[in-house]
């Protein structure tokens, strides 16, 4: 290898490219950071498809149906960690029928054959059973990390299977699940001689647990690092547990309701002083105003306030929130009120995630002062604001033009105003405009809801300009086909669009059916469609799953009606695995 | 019970699941007319299998029809928001108030909202039962009578009581 000189033979000094081995590529792969950037290595030829599939170690399948779990394992036989996502996520408003499947069982079952050595695992909007449960404890020596989000269908008896069993545990993450309280002391069956537990969510647990014993697994577990709490866990527990956990990262509260007493508000002050690398803070606040001072020696130091299950409100609520200089992610009750969120505005600068719940979703009669006001505010002083979710009652175009000036960066915007159809407060318009501002100018906008009244002509905007958009979620909106055609036929980089109670019909989805095998998922529900689109779309596209749920006929066979006949709901979704086989009487696959 | 007159075909309402808090919702594809219904019976009611749109707790005046998933909001935060409002009646007052005992966490909070809303000008301090002159009683899911206070811890309270009444008593002298 001489330097200058001729270089006649240029692959003499190293093999060709397509003729290095597997496992040079696999470690190239490993730089890629996303998912889809393997999948587009692995499509270019045969010998980067086996060295990425026999590598990939991290597996997220979105839906459930897209591919069987059998599927999965023989494509990717050295995972690691998997995690799956099954309902549509309207199921989280009450929209899907119960039985509707997403069942976790074939994928544990799966797993637990073709991936023993599997550390993590992680479902969400799944139905997991206390079987599937027992499973994982028994097939996975080294299982580390299990992740439930909103799923149901299993009891403290699972959890205690996991408790015993897997030795190695560092996570148990339970979020917003229906889990059914055996009254079983689960927590009594980790072992003395396990230490292993970083995190500890039991938030949605709705029984009690033993504190004694509770308090000797964070005492053992040194290396605790998030902990949250459920309402069993009372105000003076939480000051002796914080005390043998000083190392706490991330906190969940327990119930935090109690008369004011100035031992325990002393105790609890004490407590949280020692704590001092606590980063983010959640909890059930319920009437706690007086307790709120305990606090303040953390609040320089939170990066993330979860208050969205606190009723309190008020002037302490704000002063506390003012406190939190450093927040990143502020979650809360409309009881912050415009005032409130105008201390975010100018306290909070370095806020990107922004959640702002109803506290009386069904009550137009409460008196809550949040209005467009609070989010221009926000939005204008603080330039790191990416994600916003807000419902309030009242909105104006100007308002979102404003909004959308002052944030070009947002990737997600989700804004809900509780009354379906409501207009400009002011001018009465359609609130077309607004939101056509906010993807004109969002142009890396990835997430959107709209809301309030609004025509065809904020879907023709939406259409030409999101060009990033992922997910779209439509309620009470448009006039006709032609807002569905607007979205359908643009929207470069749709992949979930729901839509509830819209005027759109069979031509526009028949005309863009192809678009759809582009997407993973479309539900609606409540909108014009009749069976026989349905049926064309089956027979037009055959990877798509199209499914029917009609609750007025129940389980009457979809063979004996017409092609006139109206669909109350259609999900349709793109799928390698062929009809799924566990639908229930209500559901049918067309 | 309620009884709804609608402008579209009746349907059939789904089964609700047998266990399982997180209930379906009436699948209410018709346009209700307006909603008739039962003495309203005063006690927040109980969740009937919780979540969803279940349970209503509007007062008589609160005629919205309900929209099934609407507003988009999450089970959980829909039962916490729902709220627990029993009926306050004060011996002597002919009109009585409601109260959201779910809004309170403990007995001192509930005393403190009754004593703003029944005795505005009352500068006294006090504490207990009502102070002096006044004692909070409620009624339990059993139809009994009893005393407000630490005789049962406030979370069971909170989800037995039905109705509270403030009774005067002469303070001997």
């Amino acid at each position: 290898m001489g330097r200058g000189g001729s270089r006649a033979s240029p692959a003499a000094a190293a093999p060709p490219w397509h003729a290095l081995p597997d496992e040079v590529w696999e470690h190239a792969f490993s730089f890629l950071p996303a998912d889809s950037d393997r999948g587009a290595a692995a499509a270019s030829c045969r010998s980067w498809l086996r060295a990425e599939r026999r590598s990939r170690r991290r597996l997220a399948v979105a839906n459930c149906y897209a591919a069987s779990p059998q599927d999965a394992v023989d494509r990717f036989p050295s995972v690691r960690a998997v995690e799956v996502k099954g309902k549509p996520h309207f199921a989280d408003f009450g929209l899907v029928p119960p039985a509707w499947g997403a069942a976790a069982a074939p994928w544990v079952e799966a797993a637990a054959d073709g991936w023993p050595l599997l550390e993590e695992l992680s479902f969400k909007r799944m139905v997991v059973t206390d079987d599937c449960l027992e499973i994982i404890a028994a097939s996975f020596r080294n299982f580390q990390v299990l992740r439930l989000v909103s799923c149901e269908g299993f009891s403290t008896a699972g959890l205690s299977a996991i408790a015993s069993g897997c030795r190695n545990l560092r996570e148990l993450d339970l979020q917003e699940n229906e889990i059914e309280d055996c009254s079983i002391q689960w927590l009594n069956l980790f072992p003395e001689s396990f230490t292993s537990l970083v995190t500890l969510n039991f938030s949605c647990l709705e029984g009690d647990v033993n504190i004694t014993v509770l308090d000797r697994l964070v005492t053992r577990c040194h290396n605790l690092k998030t902990l949250k709490l459920n309402n069993a866990i009372p105000l003076d527990k939480l000051a002796n547990l914080l005390r043998k956990a000083p190392q706490i990262v991330e906190l969940g509260t327990g119930k935090f309701s109690a008369d004011y007493h100035l031992d325990l508000f002393l105790k609890l002050e004490s407590a949280f002083s020692g704590c001092k690398s606590l980063r983010r803070l959640s909890g059930a606040w319920d009437a706690v105003p007086e307790y709120l001072p305990a606090f303040y020696c953390v609040c320089e130091g939170l990066t993330s306030l979860n208050l969205s299950y606190a009723t309190v409100r008020g002037p302490e609520l704000i002063k506390f929130i003012g406190r939190c200089k450093n927040l990143q992610l502020l979650w809360v009750m409309d009881l912050i009120e415009d005032r409130g969120l105008a201390v975010v505005a100018s306290s909070c600068n370095k806020l990107q995630e922004l959640r702002v719940f109803p506290s009386a979703p069904f009550d137009a009669a409460e008196q809550v002062s949040l209005t467009e006001r609070g989010l221009v505010d926000v939005s204008a002083s603080c330039p790191m604001l990416e994600s916003v979710l807000y419902f309030c009652r009242r909105m104006t175009n100007e308002a979102l033009i404003t909004i959308a000036k002052n944030r070009p960066n947002f990737t997600c915007f989700r804004l809900c105003i509780l009354e379906p159809h409501t207009p400009d407060y002011i001018t009465h318009q359609p609130l077309d405009v607004g939101f056509s501002a906010i993807v004109e100018s969002c142009k890396g906008l990835r997430r959107l809801s709209v809301s309030g009244l609004l025509t065809d002509n904020v879907f023709k905007s939406i259409g030409a300009h999101a060009d990033r958009l992922e997910m779209l979620s439509i309620a009470f909106a448009g006039n006709s086909d032609l807002g569905l055609h607007y979205i359908l036929s643009g929207c470069k980089s749709l992949k979930k669009l729901e839509i509830r109670d819209c005027p759109f019909g069979d031509k526009p989805l028949l005309a863009n059916a192809a678009k759809l095998e582009t997407m993973r998922s479309l539900w609606m529900s409540s909108c014009s469609l009749t069976l026989g689109a349905c049926r064309q779309l089956a027979r037009k596209m055959p990877r798509l799953s199209v499914e029917v749920m009609n609750y007025s006929r129940g389980a009457c066979p979809l063979d004996s009606l017409t092609d006139e006949s109206p669909i109350e709901t259609i999900y349709v979704y793109r799928t390698i695995a062929g009809p799924r086989s566990d639908t229930p009487a209500c559901v049918q696959i067309v | 019970m309620e009884l709804e007159l609608g402008l579209a075909l009746p349907t059939a309402t789904p089964p609700r699941p047998p266990a399982g808090k997180r209930a379906f919702g009436d699948a209410k594809a018709t346009l209700p007319l307006f909603f008739v219904r039962d003495e309203d019976d005063g006690g927040g009611g109980d969740d009937h299998g919780g979540g969803g749109g279940g349970g209503d707790h509007e007062t008589s005046n609160n005629r919205k029809r309900r929209l099934v998933g609407w507003p988009p909001v999450k089970c959980a935060h829909r039962r916490r928001s729902v709220g627990r409002y029993v009926k306050v009646s004060m011996e002597g007052v002919a009109i009585g108030r409601k109260v959201d005992v779910s809004l309170h966490g403990s007995y001192g909070d509930l005393l403190r909202t009754l004593r703003r809303m029944f005795l505005p000008y009352d500068c006294e301090g006090g504490d207990g039962g009502g102070g002096g002159g006044f004692v909070v009683t409620y009624e339990d899911g059993e139809g009994d009578w009893l005393l407000v206070g630490d005789d049962v811890p406030w979370e069971a309270f909170a989800k037995s009581v039905k109705r509270l009444k403030i009774l005067a008593y002469a303070v001997p002298p």
